[in-house]
C-alpha cells in the first residue's frame, strides 16, 4: 500500500512537471522553474530586511560604542526605555491576563463588543493613538480637570510613557492569553474541580501552567512593543530627556545632532528585539507543557 | 450508593437526558452500556457535578446533591462530592509527573506532607507504578496512563467512582488483559461505582449488573444475564443484537399460536395474551442452528416444537472467535456458531441450509410494549 502511494504520487509529479514543460518550452525543467519562482523572491526579500540591519552594526566601532555608553542621553533614554517598558509590560500583564480569562471562559451581554473595543489598538496609527490620549488625558481634555484635581498632569510625565505604551502593546498580552486559555482542555479542569476544592488553586495550578506558553508569548510580545513605542509617546508624553525620551525618541533627535550615539541606541534595541523575537520562537515552538 | 430521579439535561435545542433514573446500591459496580451520543458521558458528568440538571434529582450516600430541597435548588460543587472520575482519555495533567497527578488532590486536602508521601506511596504501589513515579504523561503507555488517572481519582478516597470508557483508548489486544486487571482492582475497592462503555461485551465483562441506555434514557437495568435473556424493549433486544422483526398473529391456537413474518409463517408459544394482531418478535441469535440436509418433512416440529426453515446464506462474517451467519428465509434471520462447526458443516455463501429454532425461543410482544414469552 505504501509503495502504491509512492508510485502515485511520482506518477503525479511526473505528469505535472511534463505539462509545465509543454507550457514553458523544452529548456528549463518544471522543478527548476518552480526553484526560481520561490526562491528568487523568498531571497530578495531577505535582503531587503536584512542589509539595513547589517548596515546598523557595520558602521560601528567597538571604541564609539564604549564611548557612547558615557554620553548622558543616551544611557538616560536606554535606562529609561527599559523602566517604562517593563513596567507598562507588567500593567498589560497585571490588567491583560485576567481580562483575557474572563473573555476566554465567560458569556455576557457585549462580551463580542468588548473583545473588539480592545484590539483597536492594534490598528490605530500610535500618533493617533497619542492624539486620543492628548485629548482624554491632557489638563484641557476629558478628564484632565479631575485628574488635575487629583494632583495628576500626564503630558510631559513619565507616567504618560508609561500609559502610551500600555495602550499600545497590551492587545498582544491579552490577544495571546485568551488564545491560550481557550486551548487549554476543559477536561483538564474538570479534574481538577473534582479534586481540589479551591477555583483560585484550580487556576494557579492548572489553568495558569497549562496556558503559560501563550501568555508568556504576548508578554514578550507586549515588551517588544512597548520598547519600540514612538508615536504615541511623543504626541502624548512628549519629547523630555531623562523623564520621556525613550530610546525611538533619542534615536529620532540625535539622528540630526550626534549620528553615532544614534547608531549605538538602534543597535542597542536590534539586539534586544532579536533576543526578544527569539525568545517568543522558542516559546511558541516549545511544546505546551514541559517535557 | 447513587441515586438518580427524573434527570434531564439539554444543550441548545437537543435533548440530551430525557429522563434518567437510575439506582447504584452501596458498593455495587454497574455497567452504564449504549451506543455513542445516547447521554452517558452527560449522566456522569452530572453525577459528578459538573453540569447541572435541568430537572430532576441526584443523591450521593443520602445526601441530596442536586435537585430542590424545601423549594430551594441545591447544587453541591464537584470537589465536595468526593467523587472520583476517570475520564474517557485519561485527562492527565501533562505539566505533572505521575507523583504530582496522584498527589494532586491530596495536597488541597489540609494533609501533612508526610501523608501525602506515604498516600501516594499506597497507590502508587496498588496500580504498580512506583517505578514510574517521576515521569510525565506524555511518557506513559495508554495502559499506564489509565492506572494513574485511577490512582489519582481514589487518592482523595472518594464516596463513589465514575469510568468513563477507560478503556477505549487503548488497543483491542491491550484492552483485553486490563479489562481483567480493572475488573480485580474494582473488586477490590468495595466503592460504589458507575462505569461506562459503549461496548456490551466489555460491560458484560466488568460487572453483573447492567443498565442499558438509550436516546437520553435508561432502557434497562438488571443482571447482565436477565438483560440478555429477557431484553424489555425492541431498543433493547436490537442493542442486543437480536432478530427483531414485526409480525402478525395469523391463529391463536393454544399451545401453539401462528405468526407470518413477511409472509413466511413460523410457530411461536401462546399468544392468548396478546389481544394485537400486530406484534414484535424477537428472536436470538444463539438460538437458531443451521442444518444442511434436513428437509422439511423429516423433522416433525409439532413433536419437537422447533421452527424449520429453508433458506439461503448471504453472509457469513467472522466477529473475534464467533461467526456470524445470515441466512434469508423470507427474512433475514441472523445466527451465531463457533468457527468448529461452520467447517464440520461445509457452510459457503449462497448455499442452501434449514434454520431451525424452538418455539419457545420465539418471543412475541404487542407493538411498542414489553416482551412476554
Amino acid at each position: 500500500m505504501c509503495f502504491s502511494t509512492v508510485r502515485r504520487s511520482w506518477i503525479i509529479k511526473s505528469r505535472y512537471s511534463m505539462r509545465l514543460q509543454q507550457a514553458t518550452g523544452p529548456h528549463v525543467s518544471g522543478d527548476a522553474l518552480a526553484r526560481i519562482v520561490l526562491w528568487v523572491p523568498a531571497m530578495l526579500f531577505l535582503l531587503f530586511i536584512f542589509i539595513p540591519l547589517v548596515a546598523i552594526f557595520l558602521n560601528l566601532d567597538l571604541q564609539s560604542l564604549i564611548g557612547e555608553l558615557r554620553n548622558s542621553q543616551v544611557t538616560n533614554a536606554l535606562s529609561l526605555g527599559i523602566v517604562t517598558s517593563l513596567l507598562s509590560t507588567l500593567g498589560s500583564f497585571a490588567f491583560g491576563v485576567p481580562t483575557a480569562y474572563l473573555l476566554a471562559t465567560r458569556n455576557f451581554a457585549g462580551k463580542k463588543l468588548m473583545d473588539t473595543a480592545l484590539d483597536i489598538p492594534i490598528v490605530l496609527p500610535p500618533a493617533v493613538a497619542g492624539l486620543a490620549l492628548l485629548l482624554a488625558f491632557a489638563p484641557r481634555g476629558l478628564l484632565g480637570p479631575s485628574l488635575r484635581q487629583l494632583g495628576f498632569i500626564l503630558p510631559g510625565s513619565t507616567l504618560a510613557v508609561i500609559l502610551s505604551q500600555f495602550f499600545v502593546a497590551s492587545p498582544f498580552v491579552l490577544r495571546s492569553s485568551k488564545a491560550a486559555f481557550e486551548n487549554v482542555d476543559r477536561k483538564f479542569i474538570d479534574s481538577a474541580r473534582l479534586l481540589n476544592p479551591s477555583k483560585f488553586s484550580v487556576f494557579f495550578t492548572v489553568t495558569l501552567p497549562l496556558a503559560a506558553n501563550g501568555v508568556l508569548a504576548g508578554v514578550v510580545m507586549t515588551w517588544a512593543r512597548a520598547m519600540g513605542e514612538f508615536g504615541a509617546t511623543l504626541m502624548f508624553a512628549g519629547n523630555l530627556p531623562g523623564v520621556t525620551q525613550t530610546m525611538p525618541l533619542a534615536i529620532y533627535v540625535l539622528m540630526a545632532e550626534d549620528p553615532i550615539a544614534s547608531n549605538v541606541l538602534s543597535a542597542i534595541l536590534v539586539i534586544t528585539s532579536f533576543s526578544i523575537l527569539g525568545i517568543f520562537k522558542w516559546l511558541s515552538s516549545r511544546p505546551s507543557v514541559l517535557p | 450508593m447513587i441515586i438518580l430521579r427524573n434527570v434531564k439535561k439539554s444543550f441548545g435545542k437537543k435533548e440530551v437526558l430525557q429522563n434518567v433514573t437510575l439506582e447504584v446500591p452501596k458498593h455495587e459496580l454497574l455497567s452504564l452500556v449504549g451506543p455513542s451520543g445516547c447521554g452517558k458521558t452527560t449522566t456522569l458528568n452530572i453525577v459528578a457535578g459538573l453540569w447541572r440538571p435541568d430537572g430532576g434529582a441526584v443523591i450521593i450516600e443520602g445526601v441530596l446533591v442536586d435537585g430542590k430541597e424545601d423549594g430551594h435548588l441545591i447544587h453541591v460543587s464537584p470537589s465536595r462530592r468526593k467523587v472520583g472520575y476517570v475520564f474517557q482519555d485519561y485527562a492527565l495533567f501533562p505539566h505533572m509527573t505521575v507523583r504530582g497527578n496522584i498527589s494532586y488532590g491530596l495536597k488541597s486536602r489540609h494533609l501533612s506532607e508526610q501523608e501525602v508521601k506515604s498516600r501516594t506511596q499506597e497507590l502508587l504501589q496498588f496500580v504498580g507504578l512506583p517505578a514510574h513515579s517521576e515521569q510525565y504523561p506524555a511518557q506513559l503507555s495508554g495502559g499506564q496512563k489509565q492506572r494513574v488517572a485511577l490512582a489519582r481519582a481514589l487518592a482523595i478516597e472518594p464516596h463513589i467512582l465514575l469510568l468513563d470508557e477507560p478503556l477505549a483508548a487503548l488497543d483491542p489486544r491491550t484492552r483485553e488483559s486490563l479489562r481483567i486487571e480493572l475488573k480485580k482492582m474494582l473488586e477490590s475497592l468495595d466503592v460504589t461505582s458507575i462505569f461506562v462503555t459503549h461496548e456490551l461485551s466489555e460491560a458484560y465483562a466488568i460487572s453483573d449488573k447492567i443498565a442499558v441506555m438509550g436516546a437520553g434514557r435508561i432502557e434497562q437495568v438488571g443482571h447482565r444475564d436477565e438483560i440478555f435473556s429477557e431484553p424489555n424493549s425492541e431498543y433493547v433486544a436490537r442493542f442486543l443484537g437480536q432478530n427483531v422483526y414485526s409480525g402478525k398473529v395469523i391463529d391463536y391456537s393454544s399451545p401453539r399460536s401462528t405468526i407470518e413474518i413477511n409472509g413466511i409463517k413460523i410457530s411461536a408459544g401462546n399468544a392468548g395474551d396478546i389481544d394485537n394482531d400486530s406484534v414484535l418478535v424477537t428472536i436470538r441469535p444463539e438460538d437458531v442452528v443451521l442444518s444442511s440436509d434436513l428437509k422439511p418433512g423429516n423433522l416433525k416440529w409439532d413433536e419437537v416444537a422447533y421452527n424449520n426453515l429453508q433458506g439461503k446464506i448471504v453472509e457469513i462474517v467472522r466477529i473475534n472467535s464467533a461467526i456470524e451467519v445470515t441466512v434469508d428465509v423470507g427474512f433475514p434471520l441472523r445466527l451465531t456458531m463457533t468457527a468448529t462447526s461452520l467447517r464440520e458443516l461445509g457452510l459457503k455463501e449462497g448455499g442452501h441450509v434449514s434454520a431451525l429454532f424452538d418455539v419457545d425461543s420465539v418471543r412475541i410482544s404487542p407493538v411498542g410494549e414489553s416482551a412476554s414469552s
